[in-house]
């Protein structure tokens, strides 16, 4: 079963980057396709929505696991967080919009990203995450 | 006009050539691609940078989330102001309302949604309406209490 879906995710991941340049799993061993947490076309890096699963359920936390959740994707893909142009934030409760900021500023250096932040229906964030960010950006090459 | 036609069908077989050859690296890397961005209306939050109302990529152009924080508390309202700010910071971006190719609308009432559209589609020019999708987010779930927000990606 295991060999089988490693077969299937390789065939997907095939037609992936013949179609759109290369792709790449978040955790290879880990269950479903679901799991692509980057994808890019030419320079572009798509990132997947990166949120945060564990205690503390603080703002403050969360806040901070996802941003370091979003660098490491980044890195992973040959960008950084200096060369993300937009970012979407989900926050579960928009009480918590200060606190987000006072984490999420300063982050992406002295020409940040536009950025688009919305509070979803409370406990619409998957896995209870208080927050959630994804990111277009771009690399070197 | 024949010439003319010849040089749209050059224009046209040139730009299928380029398309074919995406995959090859050689050729690939003769095609000129930005090495960084630029960033403008850089929003500091207690002068540490946050966000930026725009970013610009090679040919690429994003635009921040715009919000109304004014009144009267109309969708009406709100969406014209949110609107005509949106196409302010589109155009100051050196892009414009007919290049938009992607938006993304907020709400946060659903019941809202006819009285945003009926600005909203009015906002482009003909035949030029860009992607979007558009959901309800939480009641009050746009900062500073606007009722919509649109963001756009758009090109130059």
């Amino acid at each position: 079963m295991k060999s089988k879906r490693r077969a299937m995710l390789k065939k997907l991941l095939a037609t992936a980057a013949g179609v759109t340049g290369t792709a790449s799993l978040a955790n290879a061993a880990h269950d479903a396709a679901l799991a692509q947490a980057t994808d890019t076309f030419e320079n572009l890096v798509f990132i997947s929505g990166v949120g945060a699963h564990e205690a503390p359920f603080t703002i403050e936390n969360h806040a901070e696991i996802v941003l370091k959740g979003v660098e490491a994707s980044l890195k992973k893909a040959g960008s950084s967080m200096s060369q993300v142009l937009k970012a979407q934030v989900w926050l579960d409760d928009m009480k918590d919009f200060e606190a987000m900021n006072k984490i999420y500023r300063g982050r992406f250096g002295d020409k940040p990203p536009v950025r688009t932040t919305v509070a979803v229906a409370k406990g619409g964030v998957p896995d209870r995450s208080l927050i959630e960010i994804d990111v277009i950006a771009y690399k070197t090459v | 006009m024949k010439t003319q036609r010849r040089t749209v069908l050059k224009g046209m077989l040139a730009s299928a050539a380029g398309m074919a050859s995406l995959g090859l690296t050689e050729k690939a890397s003769a095609r000129t691609v930005a090495r960084t961005h630029e960033a403008a209306g850089v929003v500091n939050h207690q002068e540490i940078p946050m966000f930026s109302a725009s970013t610009r990529y090679g040919n690429l152009v994003f635009i921040s989330g715009v919000g109304c924080h004014e009144g009267p508390n109309t969708i009406k309202h709100h969406t014209e102001v949110v609107m005509r700010e949106l196409k302010k910071a589109i155009e100051a971006a050196g892009s414009s309302m007919d290049k938009v190719l992607r938006c993304y609308a907020y709400v946060d009432d659903i019941a809202n949604v006819e009285g945003m559209n009926k600005v909203y589609d009015a906002a482009w020019p003909k035949g030029k309406m860009p992607a979007r999708t558009c959901i309800a987010v939480a009641k009050g779930g746009i900062p500073g209490a606007s009722l919509c927000e649109v963001d756009a990606i758009c090109y130059i």
